[in-house]
């Protein structure tokens, strides 16, 4: 048996996640983020689940442990990331896959660190290097929260390990 | 004063790509800017180069900017600016760098003007 456990985040723990991404999506890929409403996040799991999404989860240790993941849609992954390289999306100018996994998984280290750190102010966390894959859409994981960004629906999750240390 | 030479250093290149992009936009004296992905690479930068000041991310495999910054102070070296450009926010971190002679904390994501106001509270004369 496992000693170990999965917590799922609770909603306040959520929102402060989903405040976190939209400072970073804004500032440093500017673009615009927003929460979904219920609507959009249910169309958002369906088009996860049957798409090819970019999965990133970076993990945390510290007085919380556990891990964070972000969704981010194949379109807008990579249009954030032609107008990061400040690429002309429309143009048939193709963008690097590793430029794409490095824009997504620095999305979910910034968020991720950004969001602990507020959290627990006089603690240190260690995050680990953000892992990023090409998967479809995990419905046992979550819950998920749903953020617009640019207008496209975006996810983040995450779960605590154990309990606090 | 002669033109400030930088080295940037994280382990993102798009991190690398945007601290440099902010670093151009000020209207500062600005020379040579290096990158290194993490602080071993940075250290062979610091061997090989002359540089004013070291902006670095914290979180980095092989070693972290908490590990460079202690070999810098262990090396000896005076005369270089260091900035710490992290998500990491915390106190606890703040008060570990600081111990290490770190001038300026930027956090993650910052504005772009911030990087300008480091610049300019460490070395006031890269006013053109």
């Amino acid at each position: 048996m496992s000693l170990s456990s999965v917590i799922r985040a609770s909603s306040a723990d959520l929102s402060g996640l989903v405040g976190a991404f939209g400072a970073v999506a804004e500032r440093s890929f500017f673009a615009f983020a927003e929460p979904a409403d219920s609507v959009a996040s249910e169309t958002a799991m369906t088009e996860w689940l049957g798409g090819e999404p970019y999965v990133a989860t970076v993990s945390f240790r510290g007085p919380r442990s556990g891990a964070v993941s972000i969704v981010v849609p194949e379109t807008l992954a990579r249009e954030l990331t032609s107008a990061f390289l400040g690429l002309d999306f429309e143009s048939e100018a193709e963008v690097e896959e590793t430029a794409v996994c490095d824009l997504v998984g620095e999305m979910a280290n910034m968020a991720t660190g950004s969001w602990l750190s507020s959290l627990e102010a006089e603690q240190v966390f260690e995050l680990a290097h953000p892992e990023v894959s090409r998967a479809q859409g995990n419905s046992e994981r979550g819950p998920w929260a749903v953020v617009l960004v640019n207008g496209t629906p975006t996810g983040l999750c995450c779960e605590f390990t154990g309990g606090r240390s | 004063m002669r033109a400030l030479k930088i080295l940037i250093v994280d382990d993102s290149a798009m991190m690398r790509a945007l601290i440099k992009r902010a670093v151009k936009l000020t209207d500062l004296d600005i020379g040579e800017l290096y990158e290194a992905e993490n602080g071993r690479r940075a250290l062979d930068v610091l061997d090989t180069r002359q540089v004013d000041a070291v902006l670095t991310d914290i979180n980095m495999p092989e070693m972290n900017g908490v590990e460079l910054l202690r070999e810098i102070v262990r090396r000896g070296v005076t005369d270089l600016v260091k900035v710490v450009v992290s998500t990491d926010g915390s106190a606890a971190r703040r008060d570990e760098v600081r111990d290490l002679g770190v001038t300026a904390y930027i956090d993650k994501p910052f504005a772009p003007e911030i990087i300008r106001d480091v610049l300019i509270q460490c070395h006031p004369s890269v006013v053109r």
